[in-house]
């Protein structure tokens, strides 16, 4: 068992909310919002990787960047090492950018094809005025030989490199800063798969070098399995379950989670008689979510209480939290 | 005889930084109701050849050799007028993208019915039937009223179903289907891939499959066909494949994706490298620069696809005979034993690692 | 027990790169290099400057050197394009006409485009009230009559070589503001750009670093062919006398003085003009062959 020895709370994230407006009308008015984000709250522990799962529009990428003041919040906070991030001075903004680091998800369009790697690589270095020329150059050298790239390419430019290298690049240019925190964001999902266990491989190995924690956000779920201690599964803008992974994977509590991990087609034939759970419907608009449970117009199990209620986010067993009326019955 | 026969398709690009064979000498079968699986990455060629055998390879690029032949007659020798019959009638095709697929003026019933009256001589009212019917058999709740909505105003679920309901509107015998659930979130390719099993049953009709998604191969395909780099490398039965891979290029697919049980602990196969540049692929073995059990004779001859004693067919010259013979330290039983030992010896370096020193 | 070096994956010899380095500007140019009608206009341009810049030390006599008893001459070994009325050395004063004519619309070009561009990519970026107020300052400029304003601004600020550059500057930078704006526009939300925040990038850093170098592309093309434009400008003003005053030569002026004597010795005013023509067919070749070359269709 690999050591992932959880630090103290790096990150704590409480009751974090992003709203996007939506226009109509002659005069563009706000006739409604998007609830992207709709009251999500997590702590991430030191060298710990929490997984974020979900499908498309459920908030896992707008969380991502909202933490990371990417995107400004509508509500709540992002507390790193015990201060609040969204009020602190453009100053210290800028000096936490240096430990709160992300990398994207397309490999094509994360990279400036006019600047030559090196250069990519280097700016991080060079917005915060660290190190000299020479200083920088060995820098630079040595995050592209960390993440396996040789550094004598580096005035090449990103468009001559595969997809898999260009991720390295930007793996390199995240790290040169060496942040604590490096928010993944669907680091693979846009790579070959015979690409995919190179990069997953090497982010756990960097892990381990340079002690640190990742938010790992992703909607393939063996991919997460396979990297996070923990997992969160958010639906419609909220975290819906969050567990260890060995457990939420073995015994996932929340109706959403087990038809999610039911619906994955695994790579072994013999599992292809196995009655899965085909959910009804489609996934409601996040402009007008259903009222109390959101999950409840799909749910098979769905009951009155659902549709009057919403699930009170609740501690089913220590470190299983599950928002669900009726967790208990499933099992 | 197969429905569909494709032999030594070769599918060529004339670019202007020279000549990419996208398909070089491919050969399979699809049987009368059964699945197909062409499952490859990036660059293969597995798109390329779908849409060699639709006739549907616009310039620059071209077929230059191989037969398609598809209930006794050669695609390749019809006609345009002949082949425009056959194609959305008899052979049917969906594709990854259906937003891109479905014409956004027009609304999603008109689209069906266009591809009934297309190939048959109906008039508009039966037509507007036949479309509510295939609604309706893909599973489109209120199918009347939803035969008037814009492509632009259904989910993205929604709009697979749309595609499937206009392929199989002229009960086609084969359906290929490319990519079909990728930009599909996990739950709605569920749905689709439940629907498409179902209708496939139901009509006897045989599916050409084409993904990256090993899983989704698993789940649907009766034979599977692993293409690298414009040719195949492997082709078995479903179950064969996945329970003992024979090319070291499915091997390390197999290995590398991460499964629901993989844990955080494991180890996945890696592949080290990247998929050779078409224009410059190396004479002998397409995979040998990235293949741990590659030895000087796969840099020199490039080995032609085999039938090995189990029935599949394989491209490596590991399972040759002839090669077998000359040197029995060549035998992969012997060669995996040495792997093991030098991995044994070294138990925290990667994979990759291990490949290098054994090479 | 493993070292650092056994710790991270060892590039594989599959790793190496198989193209030739040739760089972004590399291929612009072997793109450029095959475009002809291109290639003639870079080749003009190029003799143009040379001769603007080397003309006193080629031009065979002084521009102002008068000798009334040699006035109207046709070609001869001596002028070899003949002498005006003034019995000055024609191609002297072509020499140094060129001069003029393309400095100023060098330098106006040069000082309009970066006005331009840094507005619009400022409006671009900052969005809110300040993209509305630069673009449409821009658009109010654009709405204005150029040539009749141009002619007032000239005859109150009195004809000079500045008051040439500063009015063709003043009418020039709004169509590079216009384009550039619209390229950050969509630059802005690419993931690079993205990422320069996420470093920690603020505005400038990122206006300069990333959306300028990827809004190139069309601001080139613009500036070539603004540049044609002005010289058409400048030859204009001067032509109507309110640009550059005799004695110094232009070919705008230069065609001023022709008018009087277009029958009787028309290569007076036919120089100038062909060179006039050549300087601006030349520039639109390029440009087009900028376009095609700098096309981001054509690259990754």
């Amino acid at each position: 068992m690999s050591e992932t020895r959880v630090g103290a709370p790096l990150l704590e994230v409480e009751h974090l909310r992003k709203y996007f407006p939506v226009r109509g009308g002659l005069l563009q008015r706000q006739v409604g919002k998007v609830h992207a984000v709709d009251d999500v709250s997590f702590t991430l522990g030191e060298r710990e990787t929490l997984g974020l799962v979900g499908e498309s529009g459920c908030g896992k990428t707008t969380t991502g960047r909202v933490v990371l003041d990417l995107i400004p919040p509508s509500g709540g906070s992002v507390k790193y090492a015990g201060r609040d991030l969204f009020t602190l001075s453009r100053a210290e903004k800028k000096r936490t950018r240096r430990d709160l680091q992300i990398i994207f998800q397309d490999p094509y369009g994360s990279l400036d094809p006019r600047m030559p790697v090196g250069d990519i690589v280097a700016e991080g270095l060079q917005i915060h005025g660290l190190l000299d020329k020479k200083g920088r150059e060995v820098a630079v050298r040595e995050a592209l030989e960390a993440v396996g790239l040789r550094a004598e390419y580096s005035r090449r430019y990103p468009h001559e490199f595969s997809g898999g290298q260009r991720q390295r690049i930007g793996i390199a240019r995240a790290l040169v800063l060496r942040p604590k925190l490096l928010v993944c964001d669907e680091p693979v999902s846009a790579l070959d798969v015979s690409i995919q266990s190179q990069v997953l491989n090497l982010l756990k190995d960097l892990q381990r070098e340079f002690g640190l924690t990742y938010l790992f956000i992703a909607h393939n779920l063996a991919v997460v399995r396979y990297i996070a201690d923990r997992v969160a599964v958010m639906y419609l803008g909220k975290i819906v379950e969050l567990a260890p992974a060995d457990e939420l994977y073995r015994e996932p509590r929340m109706p959403y989670t087990i038809a999610l991990l039911s619906a994955i087609p695994e790579a072994d034939p013999r599992q292809r008689r196995k009655k899965r759970i085909v959910l009804a419907g489609e996934v409601p608009s996040p402009v007008d979510p259903p009222s109390g449970c959101r999950f409840r117009t799909r749910c098979w199990l769905a009951q009155d209480v659902c549709a009057e209620r919403e699930p009170e986010w609740r501690e089913l067993h220590p470190g299983h939290w599950v928002a669900c009326h009726l967790a208990e019955q499933t099992g | 005889m197969a429905l569909l026969e494709v032999k030594d398709l070769r599918t060529v690009f004339h670019t202007s930084e020279g000549l990419v064979t996208a398909v070089d000498g491919v050969t399979f079968s699809v049987e009368a109701g059964r699945a197909l699986g062409i499952v490859g990455e990036s660059g293969c060629g597995k798109s390329v050849t779908s849409l060699s055998v639709m006739r549907l390879i616009a310039q620059p690029g071209r077929i230059e050799g191989g037969s398609i032949t598809f209930d006794g007659q050669d695609l390749l020798t019809l006609s345009d007028d002949e082949m425009r019959k056959i194609r959305g009638k008899s052979i049917a095709m969906i594709f990854q993208e259906p937003m891109t697929s479905l014409n956004p003026v027009f609304t999603v019933g008109a689209q069906i019915a266009e591809a009934v009256t297309t190939h048959e001589k109906v008039d508009d009212a039966r037509a507007k039937d036949r479309a509510v019917e295939m609604l309706e058999k893909v599973g489109v709740s209120l199918a009347r009223q939803r035969f008037d909505a814009y492509p632009h105003e259904m989910s993205g679920g929604m709009r697979q179903r749309i595609m499937i309901a206009m392929a199989l509107a002229c009960d086609p015998r084969i359906l290929i289907a490319d990519e079909p659930t990728t930009a599909l979130d996990v739950t709605i390719q569920a749905q689709i891939l439940e629907l498409l099993k179902a209708l496939a049953a139901e009509r006897h009709l045989s599916l050409m499959l084409i993904t990256h998604d090993l899983g989704v191969i698993a789940e649907m395909a009766d034979d599977v066909v692993v293409m690298y780099a414009g040719e195949i490398v492997e082709s078995a039965p479903v179950l064969a494949l996945f329970e003992a891979p024979a090319h070291p290029y499915t091997r390390g697919l197999l290995g590398s994706i991460p499964t629901l049980r993989t844990g955080k602990s494991e180890k996945l196969t890696v592949i080290p490298g990247s998929v050779p540049n078409p224009l410059f692929y190396p004479g002998g073995c397409r995979f040998e620069p990235r293949c741990p059990s590659a030895f000087p004779l796969c840099r020199e001859r490039h080995p032609a696809l085999a039938r090995v004693p189990d029935g599949r067919l394989v491209r490596c010259f590991l399972y040759d005979e002839t090669v077998r013979a000359v040197d029995p330290a060549l035998l992969p039983v012997a060669r995996e034993q040495r792997a093991a030992a030098a991995t044994a010896a070294a138990p925290a370096t990667a994979t990759a690692a291990a490949a290098t020193s054994s090479t | 027990m493993t070292t650092t070096a056994d710790a991270f994956p060892v590039p594989h010899a599959a790793e190496r790169i198989d193209s030739v380095e040739i760089g972004q500007w590399g291929a612009v140019w072997r793109r450029l290099r095959r475009h002809r009608f291109a290639v003639f206009g870079a080749v003009v341009l190029t003799l143009f400057t040379a001769i603007a810049i080397l003309a006193p030390l080629i031009a065979p006599k002084g521009y102002d050197e008068q000798d009334l008893l040699r006035r109207y001459l046709t070609p001869s070994s001596e002028n070899l394009l003949g002498t005006d009325d003034l019995g000055r050395d024609v191609l002297t004063r072509l020499l140094y006409g060129a001069r003029i004519s393309l400095t100023v619309a060098f330098t106006a070009t040069l000082i309009a485009t970066l006005v331009g561009a840094t507005v619009g990519a400022a409006a671009g970026y900052l969005g809110g009230w300040t993209e509305v107020v630069l673009m449409r300052f821009a658009d109010i400029m654009l709405s204005l009559p150029a040539l009749p304003i141009l002619i007032i601004l000239s005859s109150a600020l009195g004809p000079s070589l500045q008051t040439i550059v500063v009015v063709l500057v003043v009418f020039g930078w709004m169509t590079v503001a216009r384009l550039t704006h619209g390229s950050v526009l969509a630059l802005r939300h690419r993931e690079f750009t993205e990422a320069a925040r996420a470093l920690g990038g603020g505005a400038v850093h990122n206006i300069i670093r990333h959306m300028l170098p990827n809004a190139l592309a069309p601001i080139i093309v613009a500036a070539t062919l603004g540049l044609g434009n002005r010289v058409i400008i400048e030859a204009t003003l001067s032509f109507l006398g309110l640009g550059i005053n005799p004695p110094t030569p232009s070919w705008g002026n230069m065609l001023q003085n022709a008018q009087g004597y277009i029958w009787s010795q028309p290569w007076l005013a036919v120089y100038p003009g062909g060179c006039i023509f050549l300087t601006v067919l030349a520039v639109n070749f390029l440009g087009d062959g900028l376009r095609d070359a700098l096309d981001p269709r054509l690259k990754i």
